[in-house]
């Protein structure tokens, strides 16, 4: 092939040439993906920070009530006050320990349930509509006949956020146990693995990264249900501090609660993360990984 | 309708790095150089890990170099430049096939009743105007990559590309649709660059191989495919066949077993 010459006739006859060049990102790209970081960083922060400014300024400006709405400033003032008397302290220490009880039973039971439920095919044929059944009952409407039945006062609301839980966790499990794939399970048929033995390291594993994302779901539900049962059944905890605030009409003390119950959320559920990347490492699925 | 003696793709210089945070950079392609003329069939051959995708993906325009450039002389800037053509998964399920074949065309804003007659010429080449209407779970795996070839075809790409288009078929079918696109192709007569692990079948179809070394990737040989067109399969049984295939075999192995050191 005659290339010089060639290239020569396609600069006469201005032939449009696609280019495929490096751009901006590629020419420097370690500089571009920390822009980009930061970017993403700032916009993280900046976005509450903006409106919590703009809550405060309508307030400052009488378009918002402060009646109702506080303000960002007096919330700050009204949490650190909680904080010194050790009132914020007391009722946090209170929910914390409902909601661990009721997370840890409600997922050590769930999570077997559903495996299980997976293994056994008239296990399932038996219990599957019923849990699907049970899973839309609003459970807060439970809390009447659980505070008849179950002595004391932390029973039933530790209760209630098991139950909301175990349902997540078992429906969810059971759907991951049913999804293992079948040459897994071949494989270690071939080797002739026990029941328990499949079920622990195959089962089991293979549904686990699915497990992980219930646990997140099932720690906001449970969060609901407790801040639900504290404000109805309870005389501590942040639910019943929101809902006593705002009956007393102390606007300021009930942000400083719905603050707090987010941040719980957001903190259970960045624990459960840190958990779920120690436990499940072959579901990391950042890097290179060429193909050809 | 083409002319080898022109140039349709210049790579000069190639580069691609792949940055991870917290990790050292991946250096997929290094200064990797080609030229390739207008209504070439190329078959670039290389270890596992050497960058071929990536340096089809940059063709496509579906990744950027991180330096050098890769230019590709568009005749009819009407018409798309380049046409992919994926290993799998890469027919959309919720689509029948005539949608599929439709796709690209609908994208162009090809109006429905051209695009449906284009879809239909197309399927009836690749064999499958009975299963317009099929949804691709009822096709086999060489049904499905026709779709994929058909829709790449249908747009009248002026370069087409494909990633191992035969790879998840089995032995005895990817000769059979290695023959189709041989037939197809020596009617159309497009720039097609080819990515595959069988030399075989790129002695088969190609008019050059390009040899990639382990990564990172470069272009360790260029190597002429001297039998005749039009071709079919029997070019297989010359010795000369068998004889080009040992040495490139024994040039690719050297490579093969490096890029498995090198592990990962």
């Amino acid at each position: 092939m005659a290339l010089a010459e060639a290239e020569q006739r396609d600069h006469a006859a201005q032939a449009r040439m696609v280019l495929r060049e490096p751009g901006p990102q590629e020419r420097d790209a370690r500089r571009w993906q920390q822009r980009r970081w930061l970017i993403e960083r700032s916009l993280a922060a900046g976005v509450p920070l903006v409106l919590l400014a703009l809550w405060q300024a309508g307030v400052w400006a009488g378009t918002i009530d402060r009646r109702f709405f506080g303000s960002p400033v007096t919330v700050v003032q009204t949490a650190l006050r909680l904080i010194e008397t050790g009132t914020l302290q007391s009722h946090l220490e209170a929910s914390v320990y409902r909601l661990l009880m009721g997370y840890g039973i409600g997922v050590a039971i769930g999570i077997p349930v559903g495996l299980v439920l997976g293994q056994i095919r008239l296990a399932r044929a038996a219990f599957e509509p019923l849990l699907n059944a049970l899973y839309v009952v609003p459970k807060l409407a439970l809390l009447p006949i659980l505070l008849l039945l179950l002595p004391g006062r932390e029973g039933p609301l530790i209760t209630l956020v098991a139950v909301a839980v175990f349902f997540i966790m078992a429906i969810s499990s059971l759907a991951a146990a049913l999804m293992t794939p079948a040459g897994y399970i071949d494989v270690a048929r071939s080797f002739t693995a026990s029941r328990w033995v499949m079920f622990r390291r195959v089962v089991f594993a293979n549904a686990l990264p699915q497990i992980f994302a219930a646990l997140r779901l099932a720690s906001g539900a449970a969060v609901l249900m407790l801040v639900g049962s504290e404000f109805v059944a309870a005389s501590s905890g942040i639910g019943y501090l929101v809902w006593h605030s705002w009956s007393l009409f102390l606007a300021d003390q009930m942000y400083v609660g719905i603050i707090t119950i987010a941040l719980l959320g957001v903190l259970f559920s960045a624990l459960i993360g840190v958990l779920e990347r120690f436990s499940v490492p072959w579901a990391a699925s950042e890097g290179f990984k060429g193909n050809g | 309708m083409s002319d080898p003696s022109q140039v349709k793709i210049r790579v000069e210089g190639i580069t691609r790095r792949f940055e991870t945070r917290g990790r050292e950079p991946v250096e997929a392609l290094s200064r990797f150089d080609l030229m390739i003329g207008d209504g070439e069939f190329v078959c670039i051959v290389g270890p596992s890990g050497c960058g071929k995708s990536t340096f089809l993906r940059i063709v496509a325009g579906l990744l950027r170099p991180s330096s050098g450039t890769l230019a590709i002389r568009a005749a009819d800037p009407a018409r798309p430049t380049c046409a992919t053509v994926f290993q799998e998964y890469s027919i959309f399920p919720w689509l029948t096939v005539a949608g599929n074949v439709r796709f690209g065309l609908e994208v162009l804003g090809v109006p429905r009743r051209e695009a449906d007659e284009r879809a239909g010429t197309w399927l009836e080449k690749v064999g499958l105007h009975t299963f317009r209407d099929a949804y691709p779970a009822a096709l086999s795996g060489g049904m499905k990559q026709r779709v994929a070839l058909a829709r790449a075809l249908v747009v009248e790409p002026e370069v087409l590309l494909m990633d191992e288009p035969f790879a998840a078929l089995d032995a005895q079918l990817r000769l059979v649709l290695q023959e189709e696109l041989l037939a197809i192709w020596q009617e159309w007569r497009r720039t097609v660059i080819l990515i595959t692990h069988s030399i075989d079948e790129a002695l088969v179809l190609g008019d050059r191989i390009v040899l990639m070394s382990a990564r990172p990737g470069r272009v360790k040989e260029v190597i002429p495919v001297p039998f005749p067109r039009p071709r079919s399969g029997e070019v297989r049984n010359s010795p000369e066949f068998r004889a080009l295939e040992r040495r490139i075999w024994e040039s690719l192995r050297a490579e093969v077993v490096s890029a498995e050191r090198e592990g990962e």
